[in-house]
């Protein structure tokens, strides 16, 4: 029995054991605390290979409810507190398909998953495009495109930056003040050079640095409101030769070829650039030299030649292209060199010869208190022969301590411009004109000051020649001056202070008469400044003598500015003074001269000296991160004149005679910038108003005629760039009234641009519509509706393209300015429509 | 007299923990290791109050990202690698670094190596003060529970709500299972799904996906190992934020500040103003 026993308590035992075992080892096991634990294992499905670290999700009703990761064996256990029906495992890995399956009561759950590759479904995070705060680092490669051709093109682009149908680069509504590519100036300041000519897949970056020193003498303790624009190239072609051959065939009258061949080398130690042009197309070859700014800033001006008469040049109120016809030729080299220690020299030279053809006629009517305005007409015929040598040469050296620049230049220009008027009067006008000038620049930073010593020396030579049918007038001018000035500056805490000591000589022979001025000034500065805001106050006292005239001049001319940092993103500034100068040789070193076939100028003996008061404000708001720029700025200036200017017309005649006559004008100028750019969707926007005030008096035969005009301007502008297409328009609208006595008389003016390129694939094709709407003092308006279409096919190294210029062969251009008392309507002969083809092979 | 000083030859120490000596062999004193080869990129704009007694917080703003290696995942700060990146052109170039014009980076400059040195350790680098932290660490993955009745939608992946107390904090987190990377900002992780979205309960700190990118390895993942790195705690990188910047050290580092009129200034006498900090970690105060 107790054997019997023994065995049922065995058996028993023996059954708890596996009904326990049993209990334990299913997917489901109750816990003690009423919890259970879902378990199983995740596999491949095709190889059984056990995977760790798969993420297994309870999902009930659809909702995640638990989680858990498989172990290093594939095993996972999810403890809940119960199964309902309807729950499911999802198993997540990378590398597989997300795999869901049923839970089921007393089983282990085997979840297989099948491999399946995984990718992110890509979110691209672009960071801003323009980025810093005193220093501005925009990225280039996100405004440039396949269609961009050169930098200029790219900068165009950019929030808050303008490039000017010259070259011209302003930012938030500034100029600025220094271009630079990798670190150096190869081409002092001429900016077209390296904006045409760098390719815009050549760049990566660029800087804007707002109140720039490029003197490292200075940095830190004379602070500027100078801006300079720095350029960084792709890193493939640094230091690399690169080689740019743009040949046309322009199809028109008279059908020719022509074209630029350009090679460069940019590196940060040594840039150097050759280049020649060939043109015949309109094109302002000219404008590739123009320079915007360079050495000019920090060293003393050399005099300037007086130009006794204008020398004739091409008028153009629209886009030169159109109606300039041209032959000219351009040959240039630059080239600038850093050594280790930090020195820089360079050497750049030039020559140009251009051959300019413009027709056009004028009708100026002047109201001169009589009874009825005058009025004159001319129909004017004139080639112009343009001539210009220059050569420069500049060393220098910028390090922390000392700062020293030497700089020789020569110039050889000769203008030559033959007019006929009408049938019967014959005109030429011609100027040849040699400059020379050398100059130095040294800074030592002492101790606890610094000085600075600056000395130019130059020589300028001229021949005056006005040819009238078989008149002849000759003017003979040769200028010599130098100028030498000393500087001490010391700065403690927060103030600065600063004396300087010039003195300037120039001696101008003109027919046999000795003109010799001497000046002499001392220019006291003090300056406070904190991080944030800056005064200074600086009452120059200038000493000045017209020796042949026995005249002279002392003068005080204070000066007070005032800048305020209002956080990081807005400025203001505040400018304040007076001065006192006199005017130029030409108003009165002679006492009669001719200035033209019908105008004669005179005037009895009198210098004239014109006393100024004026103010400047400015503010600006920049966020560059969100690409928001904006400027405003308002000038006012108050003249006082010792002198007036007679305008008599007799018989078509202009005589102009300065006598003594005090008499006032004002002007006032304000400006206001917008700009702002959408980066998401490749879009700038920008808007600028301007309204102007001059107000004066004009005298003539006795009479006071007062003139007031207004000028009101709003310049609305928006570029849509991606990669498929680009759509620009412009407009510029203007306003100008002119109040004479109880004359009233307005015009409204407007230009409206807009070009639409699209993009399919490597070829861009172009259609761009240019409206002008302009009011004529006749009464009439004139529209005049110029249209191009072009097509460009971009190859590896090669662009091919085809323009198709005026369209509608618009053959004139006429439009109406205010001057004073002056109404002027002038008309111009446009080109022809014309055929422009060209390949630009880079490599 | 008030007068704020601006860190020149400062930035490059705090920047890179360089010495002049140190430059010349190894430039601007790091060595850059190659630690994984990246798969993903998950880009965060990454938001922190550093002063919590304001009221509305002020928020400071960086973007953040976290590259995705097969073995190692790197959480940094984006805006601060693209500053030390302008300070270093400058360097190269043989100019000075005028931090006045460069974008601050205001907050969360550290970076994060989870499995780095090796698996299951991670090494979180931050300068405290003037000292550059090492902070080498076990991995913790936060203990997450689910929040069953929630759903959002962050940049086109349907994303689920999970709640943790981790290092002081109560965080929230929205993850992705669609996307099956265990893996989010800073060291939160271990949810069955990428996180695109972090906060904690206080929104003191949040952590907003904003992109996300398929390397597929064609990117380094690379660390710029300070050579003058300290190895410290988490508890010691607060003391020493506490602290500040130590203008001993410095000076005898060879720094110069100068103010901002550019003048030279005697470093021992400059007193740097300690800002206001909120640690991401509670648990270590």
């Amino acid at each position: 029995m107790k054997n019997f026993q023994h065995i049922a308590y065995r058996q028993i035992y023996n059954v708890l054991v596996i009904i326990i075992l049993s209990l334990s080892l299913p997917s489901f096991a109750q816990q003690n605390d009423g919890k259970y634990v879902i378990r199983g294992f995740v596999e491949d499905s095709i190889s059984h290979e056990k995977l760790s670290f798969a993420s297994i999700t309870l999902i009930r009703g659809g909702k995640p409810v638990k989680f858990s990761q498989s172990k290093s064996d594939g095993s996972f256990a999810i403890v809940t507190d119960g199964v309902q029906k309807g729950d499911m495992l999802q198993s997540t890995y990378l590398g597989y398909k997300k795999t869901v399956v049923p839970v089921v009561a007393g089983r282990d759950v085997v979840i297989s998953m099948t491999e399946e590759d995984f990718a992110l479904k890509e979110v691209v995070v672009q960071g801003a495009r323009m980025v810093g705060n005193d220093t501005i680092t925009v990225d280039l490669t996100r405004f440039a495109n396949e269609r961009d051709n050169n930098l200029k093109d790219v900068l165009k682009k950019l929030p808050g930056v303008d490039v000017a149908k010259d070259g011209q680069i302003s930012y938030n509504g500034k100029e600025i003040n220094r271009f630079t590519v990798e670190g150096l100036d190869m081409t002092n300041g001429r900016y077209n050079m390296l904006t045409e000519n760098i390719k815009a897949k050549d760049v990566k970056s660029a800087e804007i640095i707002e109140h720039d020193q490029p003197i490292k003498a200075l940095q830190k303790k004379t602070i500027t409101d100078n801006v300079a624009m720095n350029i960084v190239l792709n890193d493939s072609v640094r230091n690399k030769y690169l080689f740019t051959l743009k040949p046309y065939l322009l199809v028109g009258n008279p059908t020719h070829v022509g074209g630029n061949a350009n090679v460069m080398q940019i590196g940060r130690k040594r840039q150097v650039m050759y280049d020649a042009t060939y043109n015949r197309s309109g094109d302002d070859v000219a404008a590739n030299l123009k320079r915007f700014s360079g050495i000019s800033n920090f060293r003393i001006s050399a005099a300037s030649m007086p130009q006794w008469l204008t020398a004739p040049q091409l008028s153009a109120p629209i886009d030169e292209e159109r109606l300039r016809f041209n032959t000219s030729q351009k040959y240039a080299v630059n080239l600038v060199t850093q050594s280790k220690s930090g020195s820089e020299s360079h050497i750049s030279a030039s020559y140009l010869r251009s051959v300019t053809r413009q027709t056009t006629t004028n009708t100026s009517i002047y109201d001169l208190g009589g009874t009825s305005p005058v009025t004159t007409n001319e129909d004017k015929r004139t080639k112009i022969i343009d001539d210009a040598f220059n050569m420069e040469v500049e060393h220098k050296v910028n390090n922390d301590k000392s700062y020293g620049n030497e700089h020789f230049s020569i110039n050889a220009n000769k203008s030559d411009g033959l007019s006929a008027f009408g049938n019967d009067i014959s005109q030429r006008i011609r100027i040849p004109q040699v400059d020379v000038e050398g100059s130095l620049y040294r800074i030592f930073v002492l101790s606890k000051s610094q000085l600075s010593w600056r000395s130019t020396a130059d020589y300028h030579h001229s021949v005056s020649d006005l040819f009238v049918n078989d008149d002849h007038d000759r003017l003979l001018t040769n200028l010599w001056h130098t100028a030498h000035s000393l500087d001490w500056m010391k700065s403690s805490y927060n103030f600065v202070q600063s004396y300087g000591a010039s003195f300037d000589v120039e001696n101008t022979n003109v027919s046999k008469g000795n003109n010799t001025i001497i000046n002499a000034s001392l220019s006291p500065s003090w300056t406070y400044k904190t991080e944030a805001f800056r005064i200074q106050f600086s009452p120059k006292m200038r000493y000045e003598r017209l020796c042949r005239q026995n005249s002279t001049y002392y003068t005080i001319a204070p000066m007070v500015y005032m800048s305020k940092k209002l956080g990081s993103r807005q400025e203001m500034t505040l400018l304040g003074g007076y001065n006192r100068s006199t005017g130029g040789l030409t108003l009165y070193a002679l006492s009669e001269y001719r200035r033209s076939y019908r105008s004669w100028y005179s005037n009895d003996g009198i210098i004239p000296v014109v006393k100024d008061a004026y103010a400047n404000f400015s503010y600006q708001y920049r966020r560059p991160i969100v690409e928001l720029f904006v400027r405003a700025e308002a000038s006012y200036t108050h003249l006082w004149n010792n002198t007036a200017s007679d305008l008599r017309i007799e018989d078509g005649n202009y005589y102009t005679t300065l006598y003594r006559q005090d008499s006032e004008s004002d002007n006032l100028s304000t400006q206001l910038f917008l700009s702002k750019g959408f980066r998401s969707i490749n879009l700038k926007t920008s808007l600028a108003g301007s309204y102007t005030l001059s107000k004066g008096v004009q005298y003539s035969q006795g009479n006071a005629i007062d003139y007031r005009i207004n000028q009101y301007a709003v310049t609305p502008y928006i570029c849509y760039s991606p990669e498929w297409c680009q759509i620009a328009y412009e407009g510029v609208f203007s306003i100008n009234k002119s109040v004479r006595e109880a004359t009233n008389t307005s015009l409204f003016n407007w230009k409206q641009s807009f070009s639409v390129t699209s993009t399919i694939r490597l070829v861009d094709l172009t259609f761009s519509l240019v409206h002008y709407r302009n009011e004529l003092q006749s009464g009439n308006t004139v529209n005049t509706l110029l249209s191009d279409a072009g097509v460009v096919w971009r190859l590896k190294k090669v662009r091919l393209s085809a323009e198709l210029r005026n369209i509608f062969n618009k053959k004139s251009y006429a439009e109406t300015t205010y001057s004073g008392v002056g109404t002027l309507t002038n008309s111009y002969n446009l080109r022809p429509r014309e055929l422009m083809l060209s390949a630009q092979y880079s490599f | 007299m008030k007068r704020k000083c601006l860190l020149l030859m400062l930035a490059v120490i705090a920047t890179f923990g360089a010495s002049a000596q140190t430059t010349q062999t190894m430039p601007l004193g790091v060595d850059s290791l190659a630690l994984d080869k990246i798969n993903y990129r998950i880009t965060y704009t990454g938001k922190a109050v550093n002063d919590t007694t304001t009221s509305p917080y002020v928020y400071t703003q960086a973007e953040m990202r976290l590259d995705i290696g097969s073995k190692v995942c790197n959480f940094y700060n984006q805006s601060n690698v693209r500053m030390q990146e302008q300070v270093k052109a400058v360097l190269l170039s043989g100019g000075d670094i005028d931090l006045r014009k460069l974008e601050p980076v205001k907050c969360m400059k550290w970076q994060y190596i989870k499995n780095y040195p090796k698996e299951g350790k991670s090494l979180y680098n931050e300068i405290a003060g003037s000292t550059n932290c090492l902070c080498e660490e076990n991995i913790e993955v936060p203990e997450w529970q689910l929040i069953p009745d929630s759903t959002t939608s962050i940049i086109g992946y349907e994303c689920r709500l999970a709640k943790t107390e981790f290092k002081g904090r109560t965080w929230y987190a929205w993850y992705a299972d669609d996307i099956p990377l265990n893996e989010g900002p800073w060291k939160l992780c271990g949810l069955p799904g990428l996180i695109l979205r972090a906060y904690d309960a206080q929104r003191q700190y949040i952590f907003d996906g904003i992109g996300l990118e398929n390397i597929k390895g064609k990117e380094e993942m690379k660390f710029a190992y300070p050579h003058r790195a300290e190895k410290v705690s988490q508890k010691e990188i607060i003391k020493l934020k506490k602290i500040g910047i130590d203008t001993a050290a410095l000076a005898a580092e060879g720094a110069k500040i100068y103010t901002s009129d550019g003048k030279p200034m005697d470093i021992k006498k400059w007193k740097p103003k300690v800002h206001p900090f909120n640690p991401i970690e509670r648990d270590t105060l």
